[in-house]
């Protein structure tokens, strides 16, 4: 694969790119990242948590598994996961920078945050307890990893680094390329 | 107790009702009813799993937990909840639909409600049901919420992560109580539930006020 482009974003800064199907987007980060996608020309066609934990029947992202939208369509594949074995990714909560997204999603579309879809919040590693107890677990990996999700459909995709104190182990860049 | 409204909903068909802030609505069924709410003033402001989960700090709810909308509002409290102890409710499901099963069915994964693979396969479902509910509204299919799914009871392996249908339902009918903290429109599906033991069931949705 040769990298088509490269960003590096700093902490609390967002990125937004657009996806060819069949292209793989590799984040390669350390700190919380949130991440959504959106049909090309459709946003009602959006990734929704909800639909992609009962596809995959699990509440944990990663390898193999794929990104679903709300119209219960397959959107990305999860084909590389550097935080498998270190911490868990999450699809329970909302951003944890909406502003900085709703401003990153908006150099392509005007949103609100009432439509803003929820993010898959990688390197999150939300703890929930067996009886369903949720708790932040900063738990970062101590060098950046990658994270490889293959576009089935033609996308906008945007993510936010988001390093909060209270969510992520430690603010640092982080690299997106796609591929 | 002053009834409001008190209406049968039939299976796999969708209820919607407007009510007012300190008005309770009570949801009694047997098999899954998929709820969701959004404020009768602003229908922008809608009922959010997520902000509802991270707002209790918890993935099941109960009496005493709130619903929140995404705009970080409580929009209703669960004031009594007759399936504790027996099950959960569930906030990880988004609505079934006739596209859903019909993916089901292409997949081969129609087994995994316990039934077998041979199960005939509704034409619709949650989704279509939770449109119809809010049809009053005109709420676009693609804003319908992820829903509180009530008295769908699922397994799940914390560590893992892996979510399994259960056929955990209440024997009988029971109810959920839901006191409005706004004025709203709400809306409930009574489910297809190819999970439970004899499939979707009717449901009854009354509003009262103490």
């Amino acid at each position: 694969m040769s990298a088509k482009t490269q960003t590096t974003l700093r902490p609390h800064e967002g990125w937004t790119g657009e996806l060819k199907t069949g292209q793989v987007l590799r984040i390669t980060a350390k700190s919380m990242i949130d991440f959504n996608c959106f049909e090309k020309d459709n946003f009602k066609e959006y990734f929704d948590t909800a639909r992609t934990r009962i596809y995959n029947l699990n509440m944990y992202p990663t390898v193999n598994h794929r990104l679903f939208s709300k119209q219960n369509n397959p959107m990305m594949k999860f084909i590389k996961d550097g935080f498998s074995g270190i911490g868990l990714h999450d699809l329970q909560s909302s951003h944890g920078c909406p502003d900085l997204m709703l401003k990153t999603l908006g150099t392509v579309k005007s949103m609100t945050l009432a439509d803003l879809p929820d993010p898959m919040g990688l390197f999150r590693n939300l703890k929930i307890s067996p009886s369903g107890q949720i708790k932040p677990s900063p738990k970062g990996p101590l060098d950046p990893v990658d994270i490889e999700l293959k576009a089935e459909i033609d996308l906008v995709c945007a993510l936010t680094n988001c390093p909060s104190a209270e969510l992520s182990a430690s603010g640092a860049d982080c690299i997106v390329t796609i591929l | 107790m002053k009834i409001i409204v008190d209406d049968f909903v039939p299976a796999n068909t969708g209820w919607g009702h407007s009510m007012q802030k300190g008005q309770i609505l009570r949801i009694k069924a047997k098999t899954i009813v998929d709820f969701a709410c959004i404020n009768l003033h602003n229908l922008d402001e809608r009922f959010d799993q997520a902000r509802t989960k991270v707002y209790n700090m918890k993935i099941w709810i109960s009496t005493g937990d709130q619903l929140f909308s995404k705009l970080n509002n409580p929009m209703m409290t669960i004031v009594e909840d007759q399936f504790s102890g027996q099950g959960y409710h569930d906030l990880q499901y988004g609505t079934c639909s006739g596209p859903r099963y019909a993916r089901a069915k292409e997949e081969g994964r129609l087994n995994q409600y316990h039934h077998g693979d041979d199960i005939p396969i509704p034409d619709h479902g949650c989704w279509e049901n939770l449109i119809d509910g809010f049809g009053e509204w005109k709420i676009p299919p693609e804003l319908i919420p992820s829903p509180l799914n009530i008295f769908q009871h699922v397994d799940i392996d914390v560590e893992s992560g892996q979510i399994n249908h259960s056929p955990n339902r209440p024997s009988d009918p029971i109810y959920v109580d839901f006191q409005a903290e706004m004025d709203l429109a709400v809306a409930a599906s009574a489910c297809p539930d190819l999970a439970a033991p004899n499939f979707g069931q009717p449901i009854q949705a009354t509003i009262y006020e103490r």
